[in-house]
């Protein structure tokens, strides 16, 4: 079963996107902050991991920039409201997938993960 | 005959005391000199028969009575002036030609006075010696006649116009300088042998009784404390000593006597002379003391006062009880239209109605506007019954109407802000001199009181803008996080009711029965509405975020006909006319975009509208013109890159004036009903020029519309 880690701040998105996807038929991990994220990351090797920009301490940046410095190769989709062009620029280079922009809606969240599944399998 | 003699001296001293007094006591004003220069001439001129029946010689007498005579020859222009001076003749032109002529007169009367052609001789007669007149002494009688005459016509002319008062002080100056003027008469018949009735020094000496008389009694020139102190120490000191001298000459053997009243007599006299100088003043200056206590008291009252309201009613209160009136009233100004409102009023009896307000077009107003007099109803009344004036006749009515005795204006930097109305005064009488000079004193202390309270007022109320302005800044910021969160729980919940009707669309097939699908069709709905309501409200806080000033998106480039849509949208709140009407008079296909920040351009773009929607109202408003309708063009204009975005509109547009002062924060020309805050045009300029490094240019024609000009730069791509 494809892993997928949703990593965000809002207990309700990040509950309730497991719970979209697990009908989907996905094993979905949760993490509320950074160095929950990078925990799961390294313990339960996601496949895919949607990661939240702005969280407390440790930015959805910093959880990128600290698995590359790891030379952990997980694909990352980031999550994020309006960024402004430098960041974006960064998490590109940085080797992320792509962005999803909120507020999030469940169809185009659909699509963007499964697509990248599908891409995988 | 010594009668004369006696008569004349004594007559001649009681003038020269007048005039020293005067000079001495009072000060210098030019009235008072004049007046103690004419009585000095007088005192000298009635010395002559006294001089004459001096055994002194022929020869001597003839010389020292031509030298006397000098003093003669300038009676009549000394007169003169101190009438024209008293009676205000002023400038007038003839004045002025008899002033300078009578001059003239009396100079070649001088170069002849010492020669047999003016006096010729002396000859003995009752008492010494009596002139015989030369050549040229007729014309001096009649020089003299005409000097006379002339003034006492215009003392005449005065009389009959003067009020009450007045009129006293003329009639006693009038009757004194005719006693004056006939003693003259007997003293030039007698010169040609015509024996004299009496010794005409009499009437001199009764001139310059009468004068001090009336100097007391009338407040003539001011100085009626003076005087009366003077006689309370003549009397009690002709007491003090000719009590003792009376009892010394009836019994010259007993000297005890004398002397001890004298003591006795000179130990009480200061005592008694203190007393009743003090009762004197206290009578004297009762009515003058009670304004200036009252005015004392008033003016610190006065200052302290911040509130408008309250002054305006202190000083009809204290207006009222100086001057012991029926009523009075203010009208203070409304800037804005001109009209003067009733802002306080104290009436003392009942009857009568208060007119609520001043028209801008109301005689007294443009009189006082123009010639900032207080207006006196009896002099207005004269005035537009004697000089048949239309002017003076309708102020007299406006008068009437307000049932106004005196009106003042007030005045702040040279600007008439408020009038000051008096009834009649409760005892009926008229109106004084003093009361008017308490006016004037009063009105001057009522500017400044009004203009402090005033800019305390102001200085509250740009507290109170800034205090606003600073709450909605902070209201702002706020409402920037809390919109930020409750769009975030707003998501959350419609994220959940989107998974929920997922999870049911997932299941559907597994509701076998019709119960269970009601059931899921019911939820379904359900879901459905939160997720409608939620969406609405997410709207609602994106609309909300949108005032906030700090724009969340960087500069990029704008279609200008979508920021002009989006702020129209904004103004819809407010724009209720049908008859406003916005046209855009360019191709949105065929100009570039517009560099910026959408939120803050959408906000200028809002701005404008909403100003010339304003003025397009107001213009309505106070222009009434037939079949006008309000209309705001926007058109764009591109040049090198440069855009320039005009918006044109129909309104009110703005008075010369005031356009210096628009884009400063906080100050608003709009109608007191819908204020504006004042930060419009402020807040434009801060974003056009500040933030975005263009130019926002004005041009307006008052009465035609305003043309407001956006420089901003177009977008590259």
């Amino acid at each position: 079963m494809p892993k997928l880690l949703i990593v965000d701040d809002e207990l309700d998105v990040r509950e309730f996107a497991r719970n979209f996807f697990r009908k989907r038929g996905l094993d979905v991990f949760i993490a509320a902050n950074g160095p929950e994220a990078m925990g799961m990351i390294t313990g339960e090797c996601p496949d895919l991991v949607l990661l939240d920009i702005r969280m407390g301490d440790m930015s959805g940046l910093d959880v990128l920039r600290e698995l590359r410095r790891l030379e952990n190769p997980v694909k990352v989709i980031m999550v994020s409201g309006i960024e402004d062009e430098q960041v974006v620029q960064e998490t590109i280079a940085l080797g992320a997938l792509g962005f999803i922009h909120k507020p999030l809606i469940l169809e185009e969240l659909e699509k963007v993960v499964l697509r990248e599944f599908s891409l995988q399998s | 005959m010594k009668y004369h003699a006696l008569v004349s001296i004594l007559a001649s001293g009681i003038c020269l005391l007048l005039a020293v007094f005067i000079i001495f006591r009072a000060g210098f004003s030019a009235i008072r000199r004049s007046f103690a220069c004419v009585t000095m001439l007088i005192a000298v001129w009635s010395m002559s028969p006294f001089v004459s029946s001096l055994p002194l010689g022929k020869d001597v007498l003839l010389v020292i009575l031509r030298g006397i005579y000098v003093s003669a020859i300038f009676v009549p222009t000394g007169f003169f002036i101190f009438m024209s001076q008293l009676l205000e003749l002023g400038r007038h032109r003839v004045t002025q030609a008899i002033l300078v002529g009578s001059f003239f007169v009396s100079m070649i009367f001088l170069s002849i006075s010492l020669t047999p052609f003016f006096i010729r001789d002396i000859r003995p007669n009752d008492y010494g010696y009596g002139i015989v007149p030369g050549e040229s002494y007729p014309f001096f009688i009649a020089f003299f006649a005409f000097m006379y005459l002339f003034a006492s016509i215009k003392l005449w002319e005065r009389f009959v116009s003067a009020k009450e008062a007045r009129r006293n002080q003329l009639l006693y100056i009038g009757v004194a300088f005719a006693m004056a003027f006939v003693s003259g008469l007997i003293h030039f018949l007698a010169s040609y042998g015509i024996p004299e009735i009496f010794p005409h020094d009499i009437l001199v000496a009764a001139y310059s009784l009468l004068m001090a008389y009336a100097i007391v009694k009338f407040r003539l020139l001011d100085m009626s404390v003076a005087f009366t102190k003077l006689g309370i120490f003549l009397s009690v000191y002709t007491l003090v000593l000719g009590i003792p001298f009376i009892i010394g000459f009836r019994y010259p053997d007993r000297w005890l006597l004398p002397v001890t009243t004298m003591a006795a007599l000179a130990t009480v006299g200061p005592f008694v002379y203190l007393y009743l100088q003090k009762r004197i003043e206290e009578r004297l200056l009762q009515e003058q003391r009670r304004y200036q206590a009252t005015l004392r008291q008033a003016s610190a009252g006065m200052g302290r006062i911040r509130d408008l309201k309250r002054l305006l009613n202190l000083i009809v209160f204290i207006l009222a009880r100086v001057v012991r009136l029926d009523h009075a009233m203010i009208y203070f100004i409304d800037r804005d239209t001109g009209i003067f409102h009733l802002a306080a009023s104290r009436r003392m009896r009942q009857g009568g109605t208060l007119k609520p307000q001043l028209e801008p077009l109301c005689p007294v107003v443009q009189y006082l506007s123009t010639v900032s007099l207080p207006l006196v109803r009896d002099e207005v009344t004269q005035r537009a019954r004697q000089e048949k004036d239309a002017g003076f006749a309708a102020i007299d009515a406006a008068m009437e109407d307000m049932g106004a005795e005196v009106v003042f204006p007030v005045f702040i930097r040279m600007n008439i802000i408020a009038i000051v109305v008096m009834g009649k005064k409760s005892n009926g009488r008229n109106y004084t001199e003093d009361d008017l000079n308490v006016f004037s004193i009063l009105s001057n202390q009522t500017s400044l009181a009004i203009e402090n309270a005033q800019s305390y007022e102001d200085m509250k109320k740009t507290q109170e803008q800034l205090f606003r302005a600073e709450k909605m800044a902070t209201i702002g910021t706020m409402a920037d996080g809390l919109s930020h969160q409750i769009n975030n729980r707003l998501h959350a919940m419609g994220f959940i009711a989107s998974d929920m009707m997922d999870t049911l669309k997932l299941r559907r097939l597994s509701f076998v029965t019709d119960d269970l699908r009601t059931f899921a069709d019911e939820f379904e709905y359900s879901l459905s509405r939160i997720q409608e309501n939620v969406t609405r409200g997410g709207e609602i806080v994106q609309g909300l975020m949108r005032y906030t000033r700090k724009g969340e998106e960087g500069f990029a480039g704008h279609n200008i006909d979508e920021i002009i849509r989006s702020a129209y949208e904004m103004a819809q709140f407010k724009i209720r006319s049908p008859e406003f009407r916005l046209v855009k008079a360019f191709d949105p296909a065929a100009i570039p975009c517009v560099r910026g920040n959408f939120t803050q351009l959408q906000e200028v773009f809002f701005n404008l509208i909403d100003n010339a929607y304003d003025a397009t109202v107001q213009r309505k408003a106070e222009m009434k013109e037939e079949g006008y309708a309000g209309l705001l063009t926007v058109s764009v204009k591109e040049a090198d890159g440069l855009l320039e975005i005009i918006f044109s509109d129909n309104g009110i547009g703005v008075k010369p004036m005031d356009s210096g002062k628009l884009f400063t924060p906080f100050f608003t020309t709009k109608a007191t009903s819908k204020k504006g805050t004042g930060l419009g045009l402020y807040v434009i300029r801060k974003i056009i020029e500040d933030n975005h490094g263009g130019k926002v240019e004005m041009n307006s024609v008052y009465g035609q519309g305003t043309h407001m000009i956006l420089h901003l730069a177009a977008n590259k791509e």
